[in-house]
């Protein structure tokens, strides 16, 4: 067995934006069907963001009831999609609409402001056509999240994340 | 009152439609036709819509040919279709489980297993268990198998990583293969 750790090797990749323990299913009665879309978010996100958009918010971003205030601001909006893992996934556009709109929508719950419009696949193809290229993606997602939180100030829950990153990189917290 | 030619030839057509069968022969008629009608979806029409079919058996990796769902602590085990480490079945703990004194990340990487017990596939959430030096146990608990496994540059779909992040310690023990759900 080679393997790595996944600090060094994840980086800030998959540890920014888009968190629940990964619950096993019981082991006997009906199995539950994970529908396509959420498929498509388990095999490309779920194992770092959690099973249902939560697995840890000072480590991972959550989901779950956060990530809907993004589409507060333009800037926010763009944001979840320029993320490398996002705009590189192996998804057709259409498919990554959907699944961003599940996330969004499903995971985000009430964080999503009134009036939000879902994303379309021409949207994330423009998009996605312009990842993210800084190499301080913390300090970016940190600019992003100050604008979010002027606009929605109920999303200042969303730097409970900035602050616990600060603190790794500072080396006052745990991995 | 002058009767229309129609008329009269469909009372033509009906006396020589009685004339010449009973009601016994057209119940015993209509009879064997509802008996013989749904025999004709069965004629090669639907053999052949069956025919074109994918057979499943070609689509298998070759994990999967060699898949057992009897003993969770082997390598060819199904749920283990794409985990790179020590079986905590091996060391203590479960095929989903943690052994005693460590504890599973909150990160993991996710891949799907066909159980040939019931053809179907499953999400696997493959969770390493952190805390303590890597299991020391039987070589035949040390698996690398990689079923739609991708390169570390796609690192959630690598299991290439140690997933020990986000824990006390980010010291590797062993690694489990929970069932999620049914894959659609």
């Amino acid at each position: 067995m080679v393997r790595f750790p996944l600090l060094p090797v994840l980086g800030v990749l998959c540890a920014l934006g888009l968190s629940v323990l990964p619950r096993s299913a019981p082991a006997s009665g009906a199995m539950p069907v994970v529908p396509v879309v959420q498929g498509h978010y388990l095999v490309g996100c779920g194992g770092c963001h959690g099973v249902q958009g939560r697995s840890g918010r000072r480590v991972v971003p959550d989901l779950a009831g956060q990530v809907g205030y993004f589409l507060c601001t333009p800037q926010g909006r763009d944001y979840l999609v320029r993320l490398p893992n996002v705009a590189f996934a192996n998804l057709s556009s259409q498919d990554l609409a959907d699944m961003v709109n599940f996330v969004v929508f499903t995971f985000g719950r009430d964080s999503v402001p009134a009036g939000a419009r879902p994303y379309t696949a021409v949207e994330i193809a423009r998009l996605r056509a312009d990842p993210l290229r800084i190499a301080d993606l913390h300090g970016y997602r940190d600019r992003v999240v100050r604008g979010v939180i002027g606009a929605c100030p109920q999303a200042r829950e969303l730097h409970d994340y900035d602050t616990a990153q600060a603190g790794r990189e500072a080396g006052h917290d745990a991995p | 009152m002058s009767v229309s030619f129609l008329d009269r030839l469909g009372e033509t057509a009906t006396r020589k439609l009685a004339a010449r069968s009973s009601r016994r022969g057209v119940l015993g008629r209509m009879s064997a036709a509802m008996a013989l009608a749904p025999a004709f979806p069965l004629l090669p029409v639907s053999r052949a819509d069956a025919a074109s079919a994918p057979a499943p058996a070609a689509t298998l990796s070759d994990f999967e040919r060699r898949a057992q769902s009897k003993d969770a602590t082997k390598c060819n085990y199904w749920r283990h279709c794409a985990i790179d480490g020590v079986l905590c079945g091996c060391c203590g703990g479960g095929v989903h489980t943690c052994p005693p004194g460590t504890e599973p990340s909150p990160v993991s990487w996710i891949g799907t297993c066909r159980n040939p017990a019931d053809g179907r596939s499953y999400v696997i959430a493959y969770r390493d268990c952190c805390g303590r030096d890597i299991c020391a146990t039987s070589k035949d608990c040390h698996c690398n198998t990689a079923d739609r496994e991708m390169p570390i540059y796609r690192p959630q779909a690598s299991n290439d990583i140690i997933w020990c992040f986000g824990t006390a310690s980010t010291a590797y023990h062993c690694s489990t293969a929970a069932i999620v759900g049914q894959a659609s």
